[in-house]
């Protein structure tokens, strides 16, 4: 500028102005400049989360390489590995993903993951490609960034969807962490851990995948599936299994007994008693106590049975505290239970043989059982067993009417009693009269012969072969059928066509016995003169038991209408 | 180097920067063109400095991210892995192929802040008047013209491993977001060389 005033100084010089303006080059550094703190800020937003988690051992640890995955998503890498001061431990140092600060608390549990064989299956098989990597589940406290690694992995947790229950034992048996609880054979859920409880019962937690748990009824019960079961007997032989791997590594399976609308869905907590096999499990129920002055033939698992039908199980066998007895704790199904009342008879069936023929011979083979009489009162639990059957299994809804006689002879209950040598009724029981001068035969006419029944019949023992020896009527042997000879029995006849009744008085005065009132008797008295037979006898009249017929009681033949 | 040296702007000739025609000054506030190529003529480059500096400030920033996030990322057997520039210097070390591992860390790393060094030392010498090693800041600056392009060895590395090594999830390489920057730096490092005017070295120096 200078040299340009000097050679043409008679020019105008030009306004001289400073440069005005920033280049434009400068924008650059700017741009860089927002990038760089662009990058700056998203570096520092994304930051990870440095942790350090101490394992006992750095196999499979490589820095840099080894991530955290969490339901196979890499929310974290290994960033460095430095063993402890006193060498028994490896520090790793994870960075993990900003997303997972929430989730590193006081209780969240690492642990490595690697590929395993086992009958469950192989587990981790990624993890040859891949390497091994570190796992975590999510747990509660105050956030927290300096961990310990855990050996095994840890059970579910209990706030993972899914039912968390409790099966309580008497024993581990064959169970092991991770085994199967299966559900009609389909896997369910598995077992998390064990534990021993305070009153020395081990307590199994068990987790119920989501997608069965709403399987698991409050009554529903659980069974130990490891395992074979054999159950041989005359009648048959059975083998249970459930699933392969239960036979390897165990399982539990589990059954609801009332799968309806009202059974209540079991929730988390929920504690079970864990059955030693499934026909247990079937048959629990209400537990009752039967009191029995002799354990012989029973045993745990005797069946109990009603009407034929198995309704529940011995459990348990003892004697009681004072060695007088044998206490039985039996289970009866639940929709058995209105048979446990007040009056309730229990009594143990065992193979009979006597002349009279074998009677309960299936219990050879099947065993002895339980069977019971139920009653009419109110709901109980324990209950004293009869020594043997009771005189009547089933209440009957004949003709009742009591014979009166001097002696019982040979006649016991279930003796038959005959009619024209058909058996038309049974003894039902047999006791003494209060005042002890005459023996008490309780005797149930089926429905259909009790109007062969008058006021006016006879009865007469038949027990035995009556044979009459004499001199000059030679001898005459009288008997009712075969079975009486052997067992007792008891015959009646009843007045009427074609023979002519002529009736002692005494005998009639016999028949005013009955219970219900003289008149009633009085007036029977004198209509069993009539030919029509007389009035019909009535439940709980009484009669006198002879101890043989008169002939003419023989060679009554009256007409009488047999009713349905 | 004899003073009292008579330089061309003293004797008011100015030459053409792209057919080198020497001319006289031209006059008043006309703008000057190179009467053999048309060229625009100035005593020295326009606003050299200013340019210089921006370019070199634009790089010296983006030099951080070029060398601290990853410049490639190798997925291998489905694991990806990413890698910064020393990453990948420190991978050639362990594998033992050190003249790779050397070769890599000039052109890549020592290269790209030596140029960017070297030139902000020309530089603040310039403004602040520095008159000493002039010789020797001017061979360096050479130097630094002459070595500049060969940074972008470690971009072409990453292009043809990229295009090599592409077997799908068995293994891959892909570029990852420090290429960009670093291409950067390096194109921008080579402009800002351009764009100084070595006749300002030798300014006022008599």
């Amino acid at each position: 500028m200078t040299d340009d005033h000097q050679m043409e100084s008679n020019i105008p010089s030009p306004e001289m102005k400073p440069r005005r303006g920033v280049s434009p080059i400068w924008i650059l550094p700017v741009v860089a400049l927002l990038i760089a703190s662009w990058l700056v800020y998203k570096s520092v937003v994304d930051a990870g989360i440095k942790v350090t988690i101490r394992f006992d051992n750095a196999q499979g640890i490589e820095k840099g390489k080894t991530r955290v995955i969490c339901r196979g998503m890499p929310i974290g890498v290994v960033e460095s590995l430095t063993i402890s001061k006193d060498f028994r431990s490896i520090n790793v140092v994870v960075e993990f993903v900003k997303e997972a600060r929430k989730q590193l608390r006081k209780n969240t549990k690492f642990w490595m993951v690697a590929p395993t064989i086992s009958p469950k299956g192989i587990t981790g098989l990624e993890t040859i490609l891949k390497g091994n990597y570190i796992t975590m589940q999510p747990g509660d406290g105050p956030e927290e960034r300096n961990f310990v690694a855990l050996s095994n992995p840890p059970p579910i947790r209990s706030d993972e969807p899914g039912l968390h229950i409790q099966l309580i034992s008497d024993g581990l048996g064959s169970l092991a962490q991770g085994s199967g609880v299966y559900y009609k054979g389909i896997k369910a859920g598995e077992i998390q851990q064990f534990d021993l409880n305070d009153q020395g019962k081990v307590v199994i937690d068990v987790y119920i995948d989501q997608k069965y748990a709403h399987k698991v009824k409050k009554s529903s019960r659980f069974f130990n599936v490891s395992g074979v079961s054999f159950e041989g007997s005359l009648s048959g032989f059975k083998i249970n299994t459930e699933a392969l791997s239960a036979l390897v590594m165990g399982g539990v399976a589990f059954l609801t007994p009332e799968e309806g609308k009202g059974a209540k869905d079991a929730v988390d907590g929920d504690s079970f008693s864990l059955f030693e096999n499934r026909d247990l499990a079937e048959q629990e129920g209400k537990r009752i106590t039967l009191l029995f002055d002799d354990g012989k033939g029973i045993s745990a698992r005797t069946q109990i049975r009603y009407r034929g039908v198995e309704i529940g199980r011995v459990l348990r066998i003892e004697l009681n505290k004072k060695i007088t007895g044998v206490q039985v704790t039996a289970s009866i199904q639940k929709r058995y239970r209105s048979l446990l009342r007040e009056g309730t008879q229990f009594w143990l069936v065992e193979p009979q043989l006597g002349l009279a023929g074998a009677k309960n011979l299936e219990t050879i083979i099947s065993g002895t059982y339980i069977t019971l009489r139920p009653g009419k009162g109110k709901t109980k639990r324990t209950f004293r067993a009869l020594s043997a059957q009771p005189t009547s299994l089933e209440p009957r809804n004949g003709l009742k009417i009591i014979l009166v006689a001097e002696r019982l002879g040979s006649i016991k209950a279930d003796d038959p009693v005959y009619f024209r040598q058909v058996k038309v009724g049974e003894v039902t029981g047999c006791r003494l009269s209060k005042d002890a001068t005459s023996a008490l035969i309780s005797v149930d006419i089926e429905k259909p012969y009790a109007p062969l029944v008058r006021t006016d019949s006879k009865f007469w023992n038949v027990s035995g072969i009556k044979i009459d020896v004499g001199l000059f009527k030679g001898a005459k042997v009288r008997t009712e059928s075969m079975q009486s000879i052997l067992e007792g029995g008891i015959a009646f006849a009843t007045p009427g066509k074609p023979s002519a009744a002529k009736e002692d008085d005494k005998f009639s005065r016999g028949v005013l016995l009955d219970e219900s009132g003289s008149r009633d008797n009085a007036k029977g008295g004198t209509s069993a003169q009539a030919h029509p037979p007389g009035r019909p006898a009535k439940n709980g009249a009484r009669f006198i038991l002879y101890d043989e017929p008169k002939d003419k009681w023989l060679k009554w033949r009256p007409k009488i209408m047999l009713g349905k | 180097m004899a003073k009292e040296q008579l330089t061309a702007r003293e004797a008011g000739l100015i030459q053409c920067l792209d057919c080198h025609l020497l001319t006289a000054k031209g006059h008043g506030i006309m703008e000057t063109h190179c009467p053999r190529c048309g060229a625009k003529l100035h005593f020295r480059k326009s606003t050299s400095l200013a340019r210089t500096w921006a370019l070199l400030i634009s790089s010296l920033i983006l030099l951080f991210p070029a060398n601290l996030l990853p410049i490639m990322t190798v997925t291998y057997l489905g694991e990806k892995q990413p890698n910064t520039i020393m990453d990948g210097i420190e991978h050639f070390i362990q594998s033992g192929s050190y003249f790779i591992a050397l070769l890599i860390f000039f052109a890549s790393i020592l290269v790209p802040v030596f140029k960017v060094m070297g030139i902000i030392l020309i530089m603040i010498s310039i403004q602040k008047k520095w008159k000493t090693r002039l010789r020797h800041k001017t061979l360096m600056f050479r130097f630094i013209k002459f070595i500049g392009r060969w940074s972008m060895l470690d971009i072409f590395v990453i292009a043809i491993m990229v295009a090599l090594v592409n077997l799908g999830t068995l293994t891959a390489i892909v570029p990852a977001p420090a290429v960009t920057y670093f291409a950067t730096v390096v194109v921008l490092t080579i402009l800002a060389a351009n764009t100084f005017d070595t006749r300002l070295i030798w300014e006022d120096t008599k």
